[in-house]
Parts: structure tokens; C-alpha cells; sequence
């Protein structure tokens, strides 16, 4: 059967890389060391001792794969990331079978450093580890694999098998890039309105107000007309914020990257000030808005910046 | 489990390994007492929690190396053996790492540390007890990892399940003690012999009651001692469970008033590889000296004897032992070893004795000087007026046995301990008998000597054990015309052993243990080795005629049996999981059905698509209007009431849609319309 | 003549399919999930046949039918009915509004604010409405056909995750085949639903429901759909897997989809019959895309998983 010579090869050819840790150093040069003084004098005590650190190293080899043998990860990613300042993975790793000890978990082909440390993990229940980590630089994050690494059971050898987990990670510009406020929202008006108030049957209620012939009757409010006897209509108003749109100009090296960090925290100051803030970039554009996910979005253009497009590329 | 409980344990457990491993050095006796004390006292301070030297860096170091420098002056004077020097060396660094502060790196110093202890030890001793030094600091050592580990590269102060840990180490530890067992068994015994060590007393010391000379007024204690010292096979075996026979060691001639002394002369060492001489009666003994006996004297079962085919057991394993002849005292043999096997012969019958001649003869008459006028007294009021020597031999040996007592409680011997003895204590063990037997057989004229040797012989098995507590001392008289003959005045209660009875067990118990760990372990060589395995390939048949142990067959049946039994749980367990497997999972009978059906579907070659099921198949081809399609429908309905619907296959229709679909899906029914996989 | 509800339902799909071509798959769980009792979402394109599909549905059964266009301005009461001053009486008096009807065909219902999307679905879910403190039962059959258009999302609100989840199938009709749309130029005269005759009535829609409550799910089915959720929930692409509302939902369908077989158990064929049409819009991407894509994506997710997941033997 194939599945069974596929089974087979995985099994001979597992993915994984050993690592002799110092102690496990110190420990084969003590073993080659006593191995050497038996075959020497012939003296069984030291064949007997060497028999127990032979079977050590078996062991540490079977009890390291069983560790780390039926370990399934799953990474939980953060909204975003900002380069340069740490922020935390989660990885939930949730044993299949058995159980698992002294197990990290960092992250295995990517510029991400950083681990996370599982002491048990019993079987069925999934525990979630902590990595903080650090993005050395702005734009898309291509993550691959993780990597699971096993000292147990005895600290001689570092056992490493790496998932393979595709995922991606958007890194926004480095935060802290303290910049000067753009002029006063007065002069910066857009549009005809004057007052920035508009009255257009959306927004907050303001009062209400007799129904004029020739005036949508589906704003009549019903019942207080009904108690007045005559058709009153509801009437709003909402508020113009100060639009603002920014745009990066740059192309690419070191002053992209400084546009692109100066326009991320303009985009922050400027949202927390209640303004709308758009953004215009290579071509692309995004609208003037407000709110915590229109800041994500801005964020996302800035990162992608100089990248490719992310797939499926839809305009925020 | 907190951190710091967590720390303490594992810090126990790592102290604990690390004083396992000292004990396997210490015991071997070879170590210097100064660092005995120091290491004791390492460990006692580690043990209540103080680690002095955690601030100290370098006046640690320094400390350290004036004691490696003074180890190693003393190794270069030669107060001190090389290795000895080094394995001190090694425990000082331990202890050093023990005070230290308690980090990750320092635990694995002390272990690392620990384990050239153990390896110290196992070039210095050979003991029972480094089985279970061995045992205790594997253990130790791998628990004392195995937390380690799992308190990860940070130790952090949150709680954290130490049972699943302690219990899959624990397993690991017994997975590890088997697989060194095995590879221990199967490692090939090549032995290059560059630079073999000596080997060295024992750590209790010889007990045996073989001197090189008797001196009257030293301790009795040996008299309780039940360590087994020699074990002998007697051809024919006489089949009786106390062997009241002489063990004839040494013989002593020169008596100055105190003690007894050999004048022998040594011969040239040499190798004595003759056979049995053909005379009836003889009684031929398999002797195993063991190394509680420290003592290199052959001995045999009464005169006269010969020795041949002897052979010395150390570590480095056996080698032919040459023997060296001291006329008219003893055989010792001439080659170093832990322990000796030999074969003595004893001749029986009437073998004409040989001469005295006068050397000999004025030395076995020979008689103290300033001995007490009373003794010569005591001999003629005993003998009478008798002259044959051999009725007065027998008188005498009668009066001491009945008039004075047998006593291990010695006291104010003084200078004459002979007539303190005679006149005033009254009370004596087989030393003192002995020495006035022959004092008092001298003053008649007749020549007499002193033998030491043992008294006895308790069957265990098929074997004769001879126990320390079966020393004793007896006299030989010479008379013309009949040669030596044997007298003993001491009462017949105090001649052999008097353990108790509880340690007696006991200790039989060590001796097996420990002859089996001489056996099986110290002295396992390459032949075991192929035995093993040929013992594997192929079982004996019958008795093996090659054994002139009778217990290594009984040795090795165990084992096989072991391994049989072994054999037997695996074979049980992959019966049992490949069982429960089955239950647990056990198949509906609809579902061999269905694999009935997707083998004729796909010997037919109708393609399924990746994760297609029967269902969506079915769907497929009646859509491309299969030919085969109203069958296999017909077939999948079927298949889907009798899995899930409450509905079963009866045998005949299952066969009977089996048949309809094969002969549906025969090549020249659906050559028309093929569908391919889309 | 009684006939068994898998005559019927093979019935209705060729009736259907005369006017709603080349899309036998798609009336097929159409009528699936109106046996049900579930609602259904048709996301696609416009000019592809919602409309059609949906008033075709209404009237095989001789149901009672309103279509609703959603636009923007559209309030819950012009869905759900208005309370009208009585002067004579000095009193309110209820107007129904096209809610009440056995089938409601809520035309792009994206386009609607949420307030009044969410006004039609806490409807669905209840069987009812609730204005003013006074309840009115909602007519027997019910189900509501929505239809969203994935590609034109400016100016929209998309549902809720919560609201979808109240939709039983959502069914994509996709383009027709050259072959059919040819048949279609040279066939149709007029518009076809003008000839269209009910073949049933709303009792034979109840007869279809009763019968698809009676269909018996094994319980390694039942297994069988929990570890096909299970999947989605440990697929590392799917942010949010399936609810055990979307599970009972999954087999609820799976139930009526029995009936096209006239078995009374559930098969783990008609669990991955309706695998995608039941889950694929109650799964939430990592990749957050939207739309069409999304759609596919999910489709395609679903489909992996079902290849994954072995089915009971």
C-alpha cells in the first residue's frame, strides 16, 4: 500500500533537526571517555555504566519524539503589530495524544524572535502560550511555519520539529514619530457647507416639527402625531468632522519608511482629535473616516506600502 | 507544585545523587578520610539549605586548586594511588558545585561531576554495593534532569504539576536501567588491556579466621560471623546436611608461649595442572574461595590433599593462579585475585606414611620456654603410666574436652595465657584447646602441631558453604607407622559457627545476591556473551555437561525464563491492543459490504474523485447515464439502509447485488460509455 | 393519489425547471430548504433568475407572495406594517405589512440599513411580530427568500454574522450555460411566470416539512457532521468555525435533503449534500476578504474539509 510506504518514509525521515545542548556535550565526551576506559580494562562495572548512559541517549532520542510527536499548534495572530516594539503571538498548542513537556514554541523561518515556553500540556487541553516578539520592519509578514523545541527528558539534546502553518502578519510603521499637528481644521474646509451642519434626515434626533406639504411622509412620527392631531416629522442633524487627506510621496528606501511612520502618527493624532482622515499613497486611495477600524485601515496601506498588494486585493 | 518547593526537591534529589555517587567511591575504601569528611560535610550543609559558596567566586577556585595541589603532591609521593588522587579530585568538585548557588548550570555541574564518580568508582571497586550507588544516582540524577527541564531556560513562580513529569521520567528511568542492562548484556567484551588496574581489597575486609599465625588472646567475635567464605562440590558427594569435616588451611610447629607460628620454607611459584590420580576413595572438591576470605591459604578437606587447576578471579577477569608450596605449613597462591577456584584432592584409604624426619620432628617437639612446671604435671597425671602414643593422644584430647569449658569471653589472659587457660580460667575457645593439646602431647614425647583451618560445611544446593564463623583451630599428632593424625580437645559446640538465625538468612541472602552480581556482572565476559545469545538462537537441550557450576545452569534458567516471559507480556500486549482495537472499532457488517463494492469499482476502473463517496459516485454516473448506473443506485441505497438505517443485509441479497453489479460493470456491458474522471 | 414526498419534490423540480433553466442542483436545494422550513439567502449577480426562483417557489405551492425591494431609505415599518390612527374610533389599527405573507422576497437585502434588515430577520427567527406590545403570528409556511448582490458592495451594509446565521442555505445560481441561454432566446415568450401553475398547495408544503422532521439522523452521522464542525473550528484560514446552531442547522437540511432519496435516516451523503450551502456564509475568513471571493474561498474550505474528515463507513 502507498499509504503505508508514505507512512513509512515520514516516519524514517521526520522533520526534525537535533541540537546538543552543552551539558549533552560534556555528557557524549563522558560517555566516548568511559566507553573508552571499558573497552580498556575490561572492567564490567564501566561497561555496566556505560550500558545506562547509552540507554539514556536512546531514551532522551524516543521520549523527546514522543514529546513533540503528536503536538498540533495554532497561532493566534494579533489585529496588527507595530515594527519595533514587541507585541505578543499567541500559540495554542493542543496534544492529539499523550502528553507533552518543556516544550518552545517560537516562530521558525521569519524575522520574528522571540519564544514561548509550555512547561506540560496534558492531553486534549489545549494551552495557550505567550511569545512576545519583535518585527524588525514595516510591511507584509510572511509566517511559514513554527517551530516546536523540546529539552525533556533529561536536557542533553534539543529536539526541533517545525509545523508548517502559513500565515500572514501586517507590521505597521514603527510607532513614537512625534510630529507637528497640520494647520488649524478652519482653513482646511472642503466642500461648500459653511457651518458643517447638515440637516438631511440623518444623524442625531433634534427636535420635532410640523410636517410641511410636499415633505417625505415617512419621517411623520405616528404617535405623537396621533397625540397632537396633527402630522409632526422627526427632524436630525449631523455634524461635519474635519476631513483631512495625507499623502505619501515617496517611493522607496529610508524616506519611505520615515513618510510612512510620520503619516501613521498623524493619522493617530488626527483621529484622536475627531477628525476623518484619508490618505493617499501610490495611487490609492482611502477616503476621509474615523473610528478604530478606518485607523486599521490606513495603518494596512501604510504597511503595504512599497510591498505588493495583498491577495484578493480588495480596497479597504 | 510552587517554585519553591519545586527547587528544594530538585535540589535534594540532585544532593541525594551526588552523595550516591560518593558512596560508591567511598565505599570502595580507597578514599582518604580527610575527604570523606569533607564531603560528608558538603553534603550535610547542602542538605539543610546553605549554599556558603553562592557569593564566592574566586576563592572557591582557589580553594579548589590548593586541594587539587595537594592531591596531587601526594599522588606524586606515592601516598596516594593516581587514580585514587583523581577520583578525590572529582568528589572535591562536586562538593564545590553543591555549595554553589543553585542555578540550572550548576545542577548539571554537580550530576556531570557526580557521574565521573561513579565511573571513579567503578575502576576502584567491585561490590555489590556499586550496584546500588549505581541504581540510587541513575535515579536521582534522572529525576533531578527531568524537573530541571521542565522548570524551563526561566524558573517562574507559578505552579506547575510535577506528577505527570515525575511519572513519565520515572518510566523513562526504568525504560534507561533496562536498555543499560541490554546494552550492558550485548556489548561486545573486547578488551584491549592497555592499562588494567590492581585490583583492591575489599571494602569489609577479609573475615576469615586465616592467619598467618595464632596468637592466643586476641577477640572471638569471628565465631558468629555467617559470610560465606568458600563453597566446595564434593565428588562423591557425601549428601548430608552438615558436613563435620576438617578444612585443613595451615599448619603451625613453633609455639613460644603466646602464639604459634609456620617455619615453613616457600617454594618456587607454579602453575599445578595435574588430574585426579587414579586411587579409589579419593574425594575430589570443587573449592571457591571467595572474596570475603582475603586470605590467599588453599584449603581442603583433611589430609593428605593436592591441589591443581587454579585459577584467580579479579575484574579484569580470571587468569590461571600460580601456586606456591610452603613445606609443612600451607599452599597460598602466588597470583593476585578478589577470589580462587581450585580442586583438591583428598586421598582416601591406607597410604603409607612417610617419615619424620628430624627436623621436623625435634621442631613438633619443641616446647616453650618458662613453660609452667604445672603443665608437664597435668600431662603425666592424665596419660598415666600409658606408652602408646596414640591411647595418650586420646586421653589427653578426653580431659580437655570434659574438664574445661568453651568460652569466647576472654579476659586477663596475661603473659602465660596457656596456664591462665589451664589452671585458673578453666574456659578457652578452639585456640586455647589447641594449644594445650599440643603443648601437653609435646611434653609426652610426642610431636604434635597446630592446624588452622575450618570445622564443617552447611549444605546449600548442591554445594557445601564454609562460613568465616567456621574458623577453628586443631591439633595433629604424629605417630610412627600411621603418620598425622587429627585431635580436637575443644568441646564438639564450639567448633563450627553459632550465628543467629534471622541474620544467618540474611546474609545468605547478600551472598547469593552478591555471587550473582560477581557472576552475571563483574565477571561477565565475551563467553557469557556468546553463551547468551547461542543460549537465545538455539535452547539447550538436557543437562549441560560443560558446567562444572551446577549453579550457572540454575542461573541461567531464570533468565530465560525471563526473557521468556518478556517475550510472553509483548506478544500478550500487541494480542490484547490489536483486540481491543478490533472491539472498540469493530466494523458494521455493512461497511465490509461497501469495501466489497469499491474493490469491483475500482477493478472496473470507474475513477473517483478525491473524497467522492459512494453517494456522490452514484449520483455521478446516473447523471452521465452510466450503464451500470441503476445497479450501483440499487447497491448504494442498499448499502445506506443496512449502515444506517436499521435495515440489514441479508447474505444472499448482499451477494446477489455483488453479482448484479459485477456482471453491470463486466467490460463488454459498460464498454459503451466510459466515464473518465472529470 | 397521495404521493410520497420524493415523487413530489422531483415533481416540483421539473416544474421548476421550466422556468428557471440549466439550475436543477440549485432548485433542488431550493426546495430543500423550503422542506426545511429554513430560510434562504440567494447571493448572486443580478439577471441571473433570484426573482424568478423565489416567486416560482411561492406560487408551486399556491403560497401567498410579497417582494420587498430594499433601498436605503426603506424603514421596518414599511416591512413590518404600521400602526394607522383610527379618528373615528380613536383607536390604532394594525396595517400588515408584505411581511406578512407565506413567501417574502426581500430583494437586495443588503441595501437596507441595519436597522431594518434586522427588523425582517428577528421576524424570520420568531415566526412573529411584535409592534407596539401586541404579537401577530406570522403565516404558516413561512420563509423568507432574500437575495444579496456580492460584487456591488458600495453603498451597502452587509449582514451581520448573527444575522446570517438565520438563513438555512444560501445558494449561489451563477451564470447559465451557453447551451441553455441559447434555449432560453429561442424558447421564451413573454414572461414565463405568467403561465406558471401551482402543482401543490401549502399542505403538501406542510406534508413535505412534517415528513422531513421524521427522517431519523444515526448517530454516526451525528458524529460525522460534529467532526466536520469540529474541522472548520481547527482549519487554520477559518478565523471563527461553525456554531452548534449552524450544526443543527447543517442537519436539519440534511434531514429534508433525505427526502429526495425517500429514505428516513440521514446518509453522510446528504451531510455533504448540503455541506456548503448550509455552512459556507456562517464561517468567518482570516483572510478577511469579502463578496464573491469569500464566497468561494469558503466553498472551496468546506469542500477540503470534507475530503478531510473521513465519513462513517
Amino acid at each position: 500500500m502507498a499509504s503505508w510506504r508514505e507512512r513509512l518514509r515520514q516516519w524514517m525521515k521526520p522533520p526534525r533537526t537535533l541540537k546538543v545542548t552543552r551539558a549533552g556535550r560534556t555528557y557524549l565526551v563522558l560517555t566516548v571517555g568511559i566507553g573508552l576506559g571499558a573497552l580498556n580494562t575490561g572492567n564490567n562495572l564501566l561497561y555496566l555504566v556505560l550500558g545506562f548512559l547509552l540507554a539514556v541517549i536512546v531514551l532522551s532520542g524516543v521520549l523527546s519524539e514522543r514529546a513533540i510527536r503528536d503536538v498540533r499548534v495554532r497561532r493566534l495572530l494579533p489585529d496588527g503589530a507595530f515594527a519595533g516594539e514587541p507585541f505578543p503571538l499567541r500559540y495554542e498548542v493542543t496534544r492529539t495524544r499523550g502528553q507533552a513537556f518543556a516544550l518552545e514554541v517560537s516562530e521558525a523561518d521569519s524575522a520574528l524572535k522571540g519564544s514561548g515556553w509550555i512547561p506540560y500540556v496534558a492531553q486534549g487541553r489545549p494551552e495557550v502560550v505567550r511569545a512576545d516578539v519583535v518585527a524588525p520592519r514595516r510591511g507584509p509578514l510572511k509566517l511559514t511555519g513554527v517551530r516546536i523545541t523540546t529539552l525533556f527528558p533529561f536536557g542533553l539534546f534539543e529536539k526541533t520539529r517545525t509545523a508548517l502553518l502559513a500565515d500572514g502578519l501586517v507590521i505597521f510603521p514603527r510607532r513614537g514619530f512625534s510630529c507637528e499637528p497640520p494647520g488649524s481644521a478652519d482653513a482646511l474646509h472642503q466642500g461648500d457647507s459653511s457651518t458643517g451642519r447638515h440637516r438631511d434626515g440623518a444623524g442625531d434626533l433634534l427636535g420635532l416639527r410640523e410636517l410641511e406639504p410636499g415633505e417625505d411622509a415617512r419621517r411623520v412620527h405616528w404617535k405623537k402625531s396621533a397625540a397632537a392631531a396633527q402630522l409632526l416629522k422627526v427632524e436630525r442633524e449631523r455634524e461635519d468632522r474635519p476631513q483631512y487627506t495625507l499623502s505619501v510621496t515617496e517611493r522607496e528606501g529610508d524616506a519611505l519608511e520615515r513618510a510612512c511612520e510620520e503619516t501613521a502618527a498623524l493619522t493617530r493624532r488626527l483621529l484622536e482629535d475627531g477628525a476623518e482622515v484619508g490618505l493617499l499613497a501610490h495611487g490609492r486611495k482611502i477616503r476621509p473616516g474615523s473610528g478604530p477600524g478606518h485607523e486599521k485601515r490606513v495603518l494596512t496601506a501604510l504597511a503595504f506600502l512599497g510591498f505588493d498588494e495583498p491577495r484578493g486585493g480588495h480596497a479597504p | 507544585m510552587n517554585l519553591a518547593s519545586r527547587r528544594k526537591l530538585r535540589l535534594r534529589l540532585r544532593d541525594l545523587a551526588a552523595a550516591s555517587a560518593y558512596a560508591a567511591v567511598a565505599l570502595s575504601g580507597a578514599m582518604p578520610v580527610w575527604v570523606s569528611v569533607l564531603f560528608a560535610l558538603s553534603f550535610i550543609v547542602a542538605l539543610l539549605g546553605f549554599r556558603p559558596l553562592a557569593g564566592l567566586r574566586t576563592g572557591a577556585v582557589l580553594v579548589l586548586l590548593a586541594l587539587a595541589v595537594i592531591l596531587f603532591g601526594l599522588a606524586f609521593r606515592g601516598a596516594l594511588n593516581l587514580v585514587v588522587a583523581a577520583v578525590a579530585f572529582a568528589s572535591l568538585v562536586t562538593a564545590h558545585r553543591m555549595l554553589a548557588a543553585p542555578e540550572p548550570a550548576t545542577d548539571r555541574q554537580v550530576l556531570l561531576a557526580s557521574l565521573l564518580l561513579i565511573a571513579g568508582a567503578a575502576a576502584l571497586s567491585g561490590e555489590i554495593w556499586y550496584a546500588a550507588c549505581l541504581l540510587a544516582f541513575g535515579v536521582f540524577a534522572c529525576l533531578t534532569l527531568g524537573l530541571g527541564v521542565v522548570e524551563g531556560p526561566v524558573e517562574r513562580d507559578e505552579d506547575l504539576p510535577l506528577r505527570p513529569v515525575l511519572r513519565q521520567v520515572s518510566v523513562g528511568v526504568a525504560l534507561a536501567l533496562a536498555g543499560g542492562v541490554a546494552f550492558f548484556i550485548l556489548f561486545p567484551r573486547i578488551s584491549w588491556n592497555v592499562a588494567a588496574r590492581r585490583a583492591t581489597p575489599p571494602l569489609l575486609g577479609g573475615t576469615t579466621g586465616m592467619t598467618d599465625r595464632v596468637r592466643l588472646g586476641g577477640g572471638g567475635s569471628i565465631k558468629t560471623s555467617a559470610r560465606v567464605v568458600a563453597r566446595a562440590t564434593l565428588d562423591p558427594d557425601p549428601g548430608v546436611d552438615h558436613l563435620e569435616r576438617y578444612w585443613v588451611g595451615r599448619h603451625f610447629d613453633t609455639f613460644d608461649g603466646q602464639e604459634w607460628r609456620g617455619s615453613g620454607v616457600p617454594g618456587a611459584p607454579k602453575v599445578y595442572a595435574g588430574l585426579s590420580p587414579l586411587i579409589p576413595g579419593t574425594q575430589v572438591q570443587r573449592i571457591e574461595l571467595l572474596p570475603a576470605y582475603e586470605s590467599r591459604t588453599l584449603i581442603g578437606l583433611a589430609q593428605p590433599l593436592a591441589f591443581s587447576q587454579a585459577q584467580a578471579l579479579s575484574t579484569a577477569g580470571s587468569t590461571t593462579a600460580l601456586m606456591v608450596i610452603v613445606k609443612g605449613e600451607e599452599v597460598h597462591f602466588a597470583t593476585p585475585g578478589n577470589a580462587y577456584r581450585y580442586v583438591a584432592f583428598t586421598f582416601g584409604g591406607d597410604i603409607p606414611a612417610g617419615r619424620l624426619d628430624e627436623d621436623e620432628r625435634a621442631r613438633a617437639l619443641a616446647l616453650p620456654e618458662h613453660l609452667d612446671p604445672r603443665v608437664a604435671q597435668l600431662a603425666e597425671r592424665v596419660a598415666g603410666t600409658d606408652g602408646d602414643p596414640r591411647s595418650v593422644a586420646r586421653k589427653l584430647e578426653g580431659w580437655l574436652k570434659n574438664n574445661l569449658g568453651y568460652t569466647l569471653e576472654l579476659a586477663g589472659e596475661g603473659d602465660a595465657p596457656l596456664s591462665h587457660f589451664l589452671f585458673d580460667r578453666r574456659a578457652g575457645h578452639c585456640e586455647h584447646f589447641a594449644t594445650a593439646l599440643a603443648v601437653l602431647l609435646r611434653t609426652r614425647g610426642i610431636p604434635s602441631r597446630v592446624v588452622g583451618g575450618f570445622f564443617g560445611g552447611e549444605r546449600v544446593g548442591e554445594r557445601y558453604v564454609v562460613r568465616a564463623g567456621d574458623a577453628h583451630a586443631w591439633v595433629e599428632a604424629w605417630i610412627d607407622g600411621r603418620g598425622w593424625i587429627t585431635l580436637d580437645a575443644t568441646p564438639e559446640a564450639g567448633r563450627s559457627n553459632q550465628p543467629i538465625a534471622a541474620l544467618a538468612r540474611l546474609i545468605d541472602l547478600y551472598e547469593s545476591l552478591e555471587e550473582y552480581w560477581r557472576k552475571r556482572v563483574v565477571d561477565y565476559s565475551l563467553i557469557d556473551q556468546v553463551g547468551f545469545v547461542r543460549d537465545l538462537v538455539q535452547p539447550p537441550r538436557g543437562q549441560r555437561t560443560d558446567d562444572a557450576h551446577p549453579e550457572a545452569t540454575g542461573g541461567t534458567v531464570p533468565f530465560r525464563q525471563v526473557l521468556g516471559a518478556l517475550a510472553a507480556v509483548v506478544l500478550t500486549w500487541l494480542v490484547w491492543r490489536g483486540l481491543s482495537r478490533r472491539l472498540a472499532q469493530r466494523p458494521h457488517p455493512a461497511t465490509s459490504f461497501l469495501t466489497e463494492v469499491e474493490r469491483r469499482l475500482s477493478r472496473a476502473h470507474i475513477a473517483r474523485q478525491d473524497g467522492e463517496g459512494l453517494e456522490e459516485l452514484s449520483r455521478r454516473l446516473s447523471s452521465r447515464r452510466h450503464p451500470a448506473a441503476a445497479t450501483l443506485q440499487r447497491v448504494t441505497r442498499r448499502y445506506l439502509e443496512a449502515r444506517f438505517g436499521a435495515r440489514p443485509l441479508p447474505s444472499a441479497e448482499r451477494r446477489a447485488l455483488l453479482h448484479s453489479l459485477e456482471r453491470e460493470l463486466s467490460p463488454r456491458n459498460s464498454r459503451a460509455q466510459e466515464p473518465g474522471p472529470s | 393519489m397521495r404521493s410520497t414526498p420524493r415523487d413530489l419534490l422531483e415533481k416540483l423540480q421539473a416544474h421548476l425547471g421550466t422556468i428557471v433553466l440549466g439550475k436543477p442542483e440549485q432548485i433542488r436545494l431550493a426546495l430543500t430548504c423550503l422542506a426545511a422550513r429554513g430560510h434562504l439567502l440567494l447571493e448572486d449577480v443580478p439577471g441571473v433568475g433570484k426573482t424568478t426562483l423565489a416567486e416560482g417557489l411561492a406560487r408551486c405551492f399556491s403560497l401567498s407572495f410579497a417582494r420587498v425591494q430594499f433601498t436605503a431609505d426603506l424603514l421596518p415599518s414599511d416591512i413590518l406594517g404600521t400602526q394607522i390612527f383610527v379618528q373615528s374610533q380613536a383607536r390604532f389599527d394594525f396595517r400588515p405589512g408584505p411581511i406578512f405573507h407565506q413567501v417574502v422576497l426581500a430583494d437586495e437585502l443588503n441595501r437596507a440599513p441595519p436597522r431594518t434588515q434586522s427588523a425582517l430577520l428577528e421576524a424570520m427567527g420568531q415566526g412573529q411580530v411584535s409592534l407596539d406590545g401586541v404579537t401577530h403570528a406570522l403565516p404558516q409556511p413561512f420563509s423568507v427568500i432574500a437575495t444579496q448582490n456580492p460584487l456591488d458592495l458600495a453603498g451597502t451594509y452587509p449582514l451581520p454574522d448573527s444575522q446570517l446565521d438565520r438563513f438555512l442555505l444560501r445558494l449561489s445560481l451563477g451564470h447559465l450555460d451557453p447551451a441553455v441561454e441559447a434555449k432560453l432566446l429561442v424558447d421564451r415568450r413573454g414572461e414565463p411566470l405568467h403561465a406558471f401553475s401551482a402543482m401543490a398547495d401549502a399542505a403538501a408544503l406542510s406534508g413535505l416539512q412534517v415528513a422531513a422532521d421524521r427522517v431519523q439522523v444515526p448517530p454516526d452521522v451525528a458524529a460525522y457532521a460534529v467532526r466536520l464542525a469540529a474541522a472548520t473550528r481547527e482549519h487554520t484560514d477559518i478565523e471563527r468555525g461553525v456554531s452548534t446552531r449552524a450544526v443543527l442547522s447543517l442537519m436539519s437540511a440534511a434531514r429534508a435533503h433525505a427526502l429526495w432519496d425517500a429514505r428516513d435516516f440521514v446518509s453522510p451523503g446528504d451531510v455533504r449534500g448540503v455541506l456548503v450551502p448550509a455552512l459556507s456564509h456562517r464561517l468567518l475568513l482570516r483572510t478577511s476578504t469579502q463578496g464573491a471571493f469569500a464566497r468561494e474561498e469558503a466553498a472551496h474550505l468546506l469542500g477540503e474539509i470534507a475530503r478531510r474528515v473521513g465519513a462513517p463507513r
